[in-house]
């Protein structure tokens, strides 16, 4: 894999030239993939209602992205267009299915609290959907700046719908209790929905109203 | 992208990509299996350690191989029949034998990995054995005694599994000497969902089952029960010692835990009520 990257940016003399940045900025904001692209909402619902499964879901995806968005760019001259989603699937889930296997290995603990969202991975619409609109006709290393910059736009709202929800759902961040006792004894009272899919939903739908309100993109 | 390519290329590329991707996963499986089943090994007697009162942040400093000492040295493993008879490993390792089992492997094997072999083995046993299923199975349990200074046992350790919402969980529960009062309870290998149902292996959770009662005070087994949200909302008195709090958002999980912990101490009942016998009376005297 190190191979692949270090001999792309070799043929272009500009490592992190305008265009690199922009395949890296983007996404994180302009073009996100979850609030604008729409895609990956599953994961998004799934593995947020606490901080910490959210955080190393982040941390894989992006592993994985970037994995796929290289393997496919470097294939992209000899895949044949008509099998080109399934041989993208093939690769992803071969991808997915080494991750769990090395979480097992070497960091169990992890594997154990991610359980069975590492294999979900495979059917996140994010890393399918960069393979096809941008690896399959990119070089390498766009390809790969493309896997960190989704990688990381998918990681904000996560971590941002996951900070919401654990905080209104358990009145904790990361497992540490925030929302005093003396606050409960007053007759606070934690808001289930939060934890529930719908408060996932709610916030999510939050997100994507501010940013659409900030960024004036206006759907067809 | 490519241009339109013949389909005898299509079918060369799509074998070889299947070979490819088949290859790394083959083996990346068999290099990482050794070290993965490590890991389950080490994770098992964990949490046996834990359920009597050990810390995980004590156990993650140490290195494995003392885990697996200090299981050694204070628990002693007691293997029980269908008729609460203790029983020694030869009759398994015999049977197995019959099914090309070599004796090393055998030997290697503690009591634990010895049964559930064992277990899976049990209907082409049983037909070796001229016997029906139900007639051949001995139906051997695992007790673990926690016996740290080498006296008399001071918790009873044993392991618990059922469905949950999504998957098997397995865990061990903690007796303490009165074989009635919780010790301590831990679950190792789970798939309910991250953050719901996940979170009966957070400390808070587990935390709640010390110092509950299994045994009502007309002396019968009533095991303890998740309550739906706070215990002390809906139930009061001394009932109150058979509850513990719920996890918003996880009652499926919650549910099948007590279906599962019930039914397996209900396994385990005529053996702790014998056990139970000895206590007093040695106490009498």
């Amino acid at each position: 894999m190190t191979a692949g990257t270090a001999a792309a940016p070799a043929k272009k003399a500009s490592l992190f030239g305008k265009k690199e940045q922009k395949f890296l900025k983007d996404p994180l904001w302009d073009t996100n993939p979850i609030t604008l692209q729409v895609l990956g909402i599953c994961s998004a619902l799934a593995v947020t209602s606490t901080m910490k499964p959210a955080l190393v879901m982040c941390l894989s995806v992006i592993a994985v992205l970037v994995g796929s968005n290289l393997v496919i760019s470097l294939l992209r001259n000899l895949i044949p267009a008509k099998i080109r989603i399934i041989v993208m699937l093939a690769v992803i889930s071969t991808l997915v299915t080494l991750v769990d296997q090395l979480l097992k290995a070497y960091m169990f603990e992890l594997s154990k609290e991610l359980s069975v969202f590492v294999g979900l991975i495979i059917t996140n619409c994010i890393v399918l959907g960069r393979a096809e609109a941008f690896a399959l006709a990119n070089k390498p290393w766009p390809s790969v700046l493309d896997g960190i910059g989704n990688g990381l736009g998918y990681s904000i709202i996560l971590i941002l719908v996951a900070i919401g929800r654990e905080f209104f759902g358990n009145g904790s961040l990361m497992g540490v209790q925030l929302i005093p006792e003396s606050l409960y004894e007053m007759g606070y009272v934690n808001a289930g929905l939060m934890i529930l899919p719908p408060g996932a939903f709610i916030l999510l739908g939050l997100i994507i109203w501010v940013q659409k309100t900030f960024s004036k993109t206006v759907e067809e | 992208m490519s241009k339109s390519k013949g389909t005898t290329y299509t079918f060369i590329f799509a074998t070889a990509i299947c070979f490819v991707c088949s290859l790394i996963l083959a083996v990346s499986a068999t290099v990482l299996q050794p070290r993965q089943k490590d890991n389950i090994k080490l994770d098992i007697v964990q949490n046996i350690l834990i359920s009597v009162g050990h810390t995980k942040e004590e156990l993650t400093k140490k290195a494995p191989a003392e885990s697996f000492e200090m299981f050694d040295r204070e628990f002693e493993t007691i293997l029980i029949d269908k008729n609460n008879q203790s029983q020694d490993r030869t009759f398994m390792e015999t049977e197995l034998k019959k099914l090309g089992y070599e004796d090393d492997t055998l030997k290697a094997m503690n009591e634990g990995e010895l049964v559930s072999v064992f277990e899976a083995k049990l209907f082409l046993l049983a037909r070796k054995a001229g016997k029906s299923k139900a007639e051949y199975n001995p139906g051997y349990k695992l007790v673990y005694a926690f016996n740290p200074n080498q006296t008399s046992p001071e918790a009873y350790v044993v392991p618990i599994s059922g469905y949950g919402l999504w998957d098997i969980i397995k865990g061990y529960i903690a007796l303490g000497t009165d074989l009635k009062t919780v010790k301590g309870i831990t679950f190792y290998e789970h798939k309910e969902t991250p953050g719901l149902g996940a979170l009966i292996t957070e400390s808070w959770f587990k935390d709640q089952f010390k110092g509950k009662k299994i045994i009502n005070n007309q002396g019968e087994l009533v095991s303890v029960t998740v309550a739906r949200g706070k215990a002390s909302d809906t139930i009061s008195g001394p009932a109150l010692d058979h509850y513990v709090d719920g996890i918003s958002g996880a009652t499926l999980t919650g549910n099948g835990l007590n279906q599962f912990l019930k039914a397996n101490l209900e396994v385990y009942e005529p053996y702790f009520a014998e056990l139970r016998d000895q206590t007093t009376q040695g106490t009498e005297l």
